[in-house]
């Protein structure tokens, strides 16, 4: 499914985490796909952590964009 | 960073779209790959404020349409074993198989369960223990991954009621199958971001080389999307096509490896066919030897019957040669409200967003327009 | 219709329910009452206007944050009789009880009830409980049927929005069918949302007391706010657009729905309505609606439109448009 959606690693136990999605919606997921800390963002997937999201990469594609408009 | 709300600035669209409007000299067709993309464009109103020059084309990247009809008439066999739960993401159990979808079989008295992850599948067989459960596997290598993971996990645990029905797919033998079928007149491909976390952007780098495409790969926002549309236009405007990560928060070049890795533990590449292209060699995944004491074709013995239902043009529509207005039961026969083929069935496909784009003001009309 | 069993689908809120409702439930029972399928029916009886309406409640799980299938059951009904501008009266209740169920578990939904009739101003007058054998029922299914009166001045139906009207929401959209979801397991996410479950007949009365000028009334319950105004277009034949950015939405409604990929807009709601209103009485109808409890919130979203009828328009964040359609399959069942 198209359905990813970027959460904030907030717990981990052993496999699972607790993702916050922001507005007080989390739940857990498995994080076996990925290497992640607490703090990090993560993409969720199917009950997976699928890829990390890296901030200054999102924070350098926002000035892209800023740059040409 | 919430990585939502920034890349929906409404400003920054707009200020996009007026670089774009600069940029388009002339007719562009652009190629998404799959729901993902257009459906943000059709939902957030990028579509129509979008240069009439720039025409974005639905392609054939969403699992629910290109999964082949065979697989679904393979479930439906299956749900009629006894002791057997089926159990599959609830927003797939309408796609339409041969006879009937997994929803209306439900109906009539079959064991099938929502499982909106291949974990949840796993639970309900540990909870289940007197039952098999088959979980209908669809998706590209982003869910397939996940399915090795579930799959491995399975096996640590014992669990021997456990099966797969493989349904997976090679994201990118989709565009093998469009390109290779000289079927071309795209300008630009829009690549999935999610998908493409797993894959990297070197899976694509064929598109760039052997059909010199420019490619790019998108985030899911609407800036996101106007961005990769501008991207898009300058490697047109340059004329040197290659593969660009717009999507660079979460997508490198190498992919995932980790994902890939377990993935590649649990699955090989198989054969298979795609719908809307027949056979396609090395389209599929299927469990290696090692797992197949979860397969659940093998696990489970039954007749498979499938045939396309007549005057369907999805596979047409998927390759883009048709549009959902030319297929004889679009809007009639086959509708949001009861489906024949995948692409209405699926509500980000490329003939429900025609559907919900026809009115008398012509809202969306070009949305979908292939020719002229 | 092109099924032959029923399919969870049919009792959603949407296309299907409509399509069912319409084909196979209302040609043999043909009157010009039925056939007018507002929320609730109105008769003539002697002079005097009765609103007559009736609910079945069937929510899993039965207990939620926010309230219960009782106080659901209650102001169901209650909603259902204000949506055509009746004064709701006298209720009855039937329950269809699994053995087995817990009797502490029954005792605090009949609290439940008598605490939202008493809210809601109305007398339970009657009802009937039948038992079903362990597992040929899910714990308990509860209707409600109700009564009303409609004051002679008031005209309220589907059939009378006008272009021009104003369209208003009373307040925070999704909140039940987020709070429902989040409290199912098998959907396995938390989120810190309660139900909106709410009696708003109180809120109808000031509302009428304001104007005389509101043309519809309808509560957004499953299938939504987009549902709704699908229904209105249709039977006003009418358009409507709507704005996104004046759409009220909690952050972790927003949240939510984006995790489980679905609009809020089709998300059931049960202690919200959606007026239509002549556009001059719309700025004094909404400061009375923001006065009260529970129309806080308030917003006008959109506009009535000449055309094109039987369509409803989103103008999106960005300044796009898109057509907003009916539900279509069914988002989660038994969430109502």
């Amino acid at each position: 499914m198209c359905v990813a959606v970027p959460a904030m690693v907030t717990d981990i136990k052993g496999e699972i985490a607790t993702v916050d999605f922001g507005g007080g919606t989390t739940r857990e997921v498995n994080i076996k796909l990925v290497d992640i800390k607490v703090g990090e963002y993560v993409l969720v997937h199917a009950g997976f952590a699928i890829a990390t999201m890296d901030e200054k990469a999102a924070k350098d594609t926002l000035e892209l964009m800023e740059k040409i408009v | 960073m919430t990585y939502l709300d920034e890349f929906r600035n409404p400003k920054l669209a707009k200020g996009l779209v007026k670089r774009i409007t600069k940029l388009s000299s002339r007719n562009m067709k652009l190629l998404t790959g799959g729901g993902g993309v257009s459906g943000v464009a059709y939902r957030s109103g990028l579509v129509n404020m979008l240069p009439k020059e720039v025409k974005i084309i639905q392609g054939p990247g969403c699992p629910r349409s290109t999964t082949p009809i065979k697989l679904m008439d393979h479930a439906i066999a299956i749900s009629d074993l006894p002791d057997t739960v089926v159990a599959i993401h609830g927003g797939f159990a309408t796609i339409p198989s041969s006879s009937k979808s997994l929803d209306a079989k439900r109906a009539e008295g079959s064991d099938i369960r929502t499982a909106n992850s291949c974990q949840e599948a796993l639970n309900i067989a540990i909870g289940n223990p007197e039952k098999k459960i088959v979980f209908v596997a669809l998706g590209y290598e982003i869910t397939a991954s996940t399915v090795a993971s579930t799959v491995i996990e399975a096996q640590r645990k014992e669990v021997e009621n456990f099966y797969v029905l493989s349904g997976h797919l090679i994201f990118t033998s989709t565009f093998r199958a469009l390109l290779e079928g000289k079927e071309n007149p795209f300008d630009g491909l829009l690549l999935p971001g999610p998908v493409s976390t797993v894959i990297g952007s070197r899976a694509y780098d064929f598109i760039a080389e052997k059909y010199k495409l420019p490619c790019v790969i998108a985030g899911k926002e609407i800036c996101d999307i106007a961005l990769s549309i501008y991207m898009l236009l300058k490697q047109i405007e340059e004329g040197k096509p290659r593969v660009e990560i717009q999507y660079t928060s979460c997508v490198k070049e190498e992919g995932n490896l980790k994902a890939r890795q377990i993935l590649n533990e649990v699955f090989e590449v198989c054969d298979s066919s795609l719908r809307g292209f027949g056979a396609v060699p090395k389209s599929g995944l299927k469990l290696r030897q090692k797992y197949e004491q979860f397969d659940a074709e093998r696990a489970c013995k039954v007749k498979v019957e499938t045939k396309e239902p007549k005057g369907c043009i999805c596979g047409e529509v998927l390759r883009g040669v048709s549009t959902p207005s030319d297929c004889p039961l679009f809007g009639t026969t086959c509708n949001p409200s009861w489906t024949i083929g995948p692409c209405m069935d699926n509500p980000q496909g490329v003939c429900t967003l025609a559907y919900h784009s026809h009115s008398s003001t012509g809202l969306l009309g070009r949305f979908s327009k292939l020719r002229g | 219709m092109q099924e032959d069993r029923i399919l969870l689908a049919h009792g959603s809120g949407g296309k299907l329910m409509q399509e069912l409702i319409q084909t196979l439930i209302v040609p043999p029972f043909k009157n010009p009452i039925l056939e007018m399928l507002d929320d609730a029916a109105v008769m003539n009886l002697g002079g005097i206007r009765i609103a007559y309406s009736t609910d079945s409640f069937v929510v899993d799980p039965i207990f939620f944050k926010g309230g219960d299938i009782g106080k659901l059951a209650i102001n169901g009904t209650v909603n259902d009789l204000a949506m055509c501008g009746s004064t709701p009266l006298y209720l009855t209740s039937s329950m269809i009880i699994e053995e087995g169920f817990p009797i502490s578990d029954l005792n605090r939904i009949i609290l439940s009830m008598k605490n939202a009739a008493e809210e809601a101003d109305v007398e339970v007058v009657g009802g009937d409980t039948k038992v079903v054998n362990a597992h040929n029922a899910d714990k308990i299914f509860i209707n409600t049927s109700g009564i009303g009166v409609v004051p002679k001045e008031v005209n309220i139906s589907g059939l009378n929005a006008k272009p021009g009207d104003k369209v208003i929401v009373s307040g925070y959209i999704g909140d039940h069918g987020i709070s429902i979801m989040s409290q199912r397991e098998d959907l396995g996410f938390e989120a810190n949302i309660s139900s909106d479950c709410a009696p708003l007949n109180g809120l109808v009365d000031q509302m009428l007391k304001t104007s005389k000028n509101i043309h519809v009334l309808r509560d957004p319950t499953r299938g939504g706010v987009a549902t709704v105004l699908n229904e209105i277009a249709l039977k006003s034949k009418v358009g409507i657009i709507i704005d996104e950015e004046k759409i009220p939405v909690r952050e972790g409604v927003r949240v939510a729905c984006e995790m489980l990929g679905i609009d809020p807009l089709y998300v059931a709601n049960e202690g919200k309505l959606i007026a239509m209103v002549d556009q001059e009485d719309a700025p004094e109808i909404l400061e009375c609606m923001r006065k009260h409890k529970y129309g806080h919130n308030a917003e006008v979203i959109g506009t009535v439109i000449k055309k094109p009828t039987s369509t409803v328009i989103l103008k999106t964040g960005v300044g796009g448009k898109r057509i907003i359609d009916m539900l279509v399959g069914e988002q989660l069942p038994r969430i109502c």
